[in-house]
């Protein structure tokens, strides 16, 4: 269902999700290929625990991607996502679950646009925050 | 966007061949958005059925999700810039969307370097904060989309 400028509150919490990046999920992310210039990190679990990651890690895009489609299918078409701005905290693990979660910030109305900010999260299994993003959404004039 | 206070004096670690190089922009890049990478990628991340059936067939009119703009750019031809200290980890990224994006779609790519700021403690100390931006503007030079990225140069390791 569609959310609706009209119905969204400040404050709202966004269903928690959880999603697990597996390394094919990973690879199709990176072109399905890990080129030359890739980082091992994300590829070569041994070096991956040498530098004290405790396995092959998670791309950035990979987490932006995940975040832009939890927001856009929570969004069920009612509004489209104008920015998504993501600050990374701390790594998260290949073939391990990642805890999404999201809030209303903010709705306004601006230069005649309907617009609302969310906040996003993920964290780790654990509880550890990994990522906190911002969005903005723009929503079709009621 | 770094939350410490920002410093501008004697020990800066911005040298003069940095600051000129902010707002220098690269050789742009033009590409079409294709479909087999487009649905590589949305079957990975488990897209809309309907999303996926329309790119199998090679529909241009249906709006792809915006992370489709990872299989033309992911970040090509950053701007070079001068006197960085030598560990670097990326603090952020993303993507500001004008418009929708389509297969066919033909995007030129320009990549720019936003700013660059200083910053006095936090995880990694006395750090720099390098803001890139890569522009992509459609066929009619119509703006569809402004990737950041920023990234933190710093001259000690973590351990060390």
């Amino acid at each position: 269902m569609a959310i609706t400028f009209a119905a969204l509150r400040e404050g709202d919490l966004l269903p928690v999700q959880e999603r697990t990046p597996t390394h094919a999920l990973v690879l199709a992310t990176m072109g399905g290929v890990f080129g030359p210039g890739t980082p091992r990190q994300f590829f070569d679990p041994e070096y991956a625990r040498g530098i004290g990651l405790g396995g092959t890690i998670v791309p950035a895009p990979v987490k932006w991607n995940y975040l832009e489609q939890y927001l856009r299918r929570w969004l069920g078409g009612g509004g489209v996502i104008r920015r998504l701005q993501v600050s990374h905290r701390r790594p998260n693990l290949q073939e391990h679950p990642m805890i999404l979660r999201a809030s209303v910030v903010r709705k306004y109305e601006e230069h005649g646009q309907r617009l609302a900010d969310f906040e996003l999260f993920i964290d780790t299994p654990e509880g550890d925050r990994a990522v906190r993003a911002a969005a903005t959404v723009a929503f079709p004039a009621g | 966007m770094p939350d410490a206070a920002m410093t501008e004096d004697a020990d800066s670690l911005i040298t003069p061949a940095m600051r000129a190089a902010i707002g220098r922009e690269g050789a742009s890049i033009t590409r079409t958005i294709e479909a087999e990478p487009v649905l590589r990628l949305i079957i990975a991340y488990d897209e809309d059925p309907a999303i996926i059936a329309a790119v199998r067939r090679g529909d241009r009119s249906v709006a792809l999700p915006p992370y489709c703009l990872s299989t033309i750019t992911s970040g090509e031809g950053q701007i070079q810039v001068p006197d960085l200290p030598p560990h670097q980890l990326l603090a952020a990224d993303g993507w500001s969307i004008s418009a929708p994006i389509h297969l066919g779609d033909r995007l030129t790519i320009t990549p720019r370097l936003a700013d660059i700021q200083e910053r006095i403690g936090g995880r990694v100390g006395h750090s720099l904060f390098v803001h890139n931006e890569w522009v992509c503007v459609n066929a009619d030079r119509e703006e569809v989309a402004r990737m950041l990225r920023t990234m933190t140069y710093f001259p000690q390791g973590w351990a060390e």
